[in-house]
């Protein structure tokens, strides 16, 4: 979640988030393979993020971490996979991290094998941004599955709000480490 | 007992989904970024929105799996 301190920011937020929730809403009650689709393209989104900001890591003037093509085709494919069920997001995952490991392998010339941190940030991007997301259209296609994945975005997006407005009130700095903006109080009353 | 059971879990998955926000937060920082990206204003990008899921979806997926 990411922080915005200004009144604008808090408003374009709230605006944005009301038809945000109305739609997750709705789609909730849509079938599990409609819920599929749309957890593919948000991790179909979230990848081509990833690999963005990796590449604006490394500078402009050389290429990006990762081919722009990873991890968002990892995401089409273990999205596919996700829709027929668990065995088949995991034989997608399968397939990306061999397939990612054997290209690595063969096309990185030894003379450049700090490019071989590619391989580790590829392999952490299918796991974290697509594997890890994917798990929502499992969620949704187990038999309670709407109430379930109804109760995991309510626990999470209130954990959210109540650690947002927690931290900003007790205003408290910790986890500097991580972020400049992470507080204590998000800590506490994200338990709340 | 399933009241119980039930906010034992949201406990857990509220404590994995800071984490969540917290390896988001750090990536961002690595690559010296505030958003993710522009999709969604005021909020950033798809992954500063769903960062919070990324983990706990997982977590609670294979906690129902084990029963």
């Amino acid at each position: 979640m990411s922080d915005a301190s200004s009144p604008s920011d808090l408003s374009a937020r709230v605006k944005t988030g009301f038809p945000l929730a109305a739609g997750i809403a709705l789609l909730l009650f849509s079938p599990t393979f409609v819920v599929g689709l749309l957890v593919l393209v948000v991790t179909f989104i979230g990848a081509q993020e990833l690999t963005s900001m990796l590449a604006k890591a490394t500078g402009d003037e050389t290429p990006g971490l990762l081919p722009e093509w990873l991890l968002p085709g990892t995401a089409v494919l273990m999205g596919l996979g996700a829709l027929a069920g668990q065995t088949g997001l995991h034989a997608a995952l399968l397939i990306s991290v061999v397939g990612w490991i054997f290209y690595e392998l063969v096309f990185t010339p030894k003379s450049e094998l700090t490019k071989l941190s590619a391989l580790g940030f590829g392999l952490f991007g299918m796991v974290w941004a697509v594997w890890s997301v994917l798990h929502i259209t499992l969620i949704k296609g187990l038999p309670e599955g709407t109430p379930l994945l109804f109760y995991l975005l309510l626990v999470v997006s209130f954990s959210d709000i109540f650690a947002y407005f927690g931290g900003n009130i007790l205003e408290k700095h910790c986890w500097r480490l991580v972020s400049v903006r992470k507080k204590h109080g998000k800590a506490v009353f994200s338990e709340l | 007992m399933f009241w119980f059971y039930g906010l034992l879990l949201a406990m857990l998955l509220a404590v994995v989904g800071q984490l969540g926000d917290l390896v988001e937060s750090k990536i961002k920082r690595l690559c010296d970024v505030k958003d993710s990206g522009t999709l969604l204003p005021g909020h950033g990008g798809i992954l500063d929105r769903i960062d919070g899921h990324m983990l706990a979806a997982p977590v609670f997926y294979y906690l129902l799996q084990l029963g």
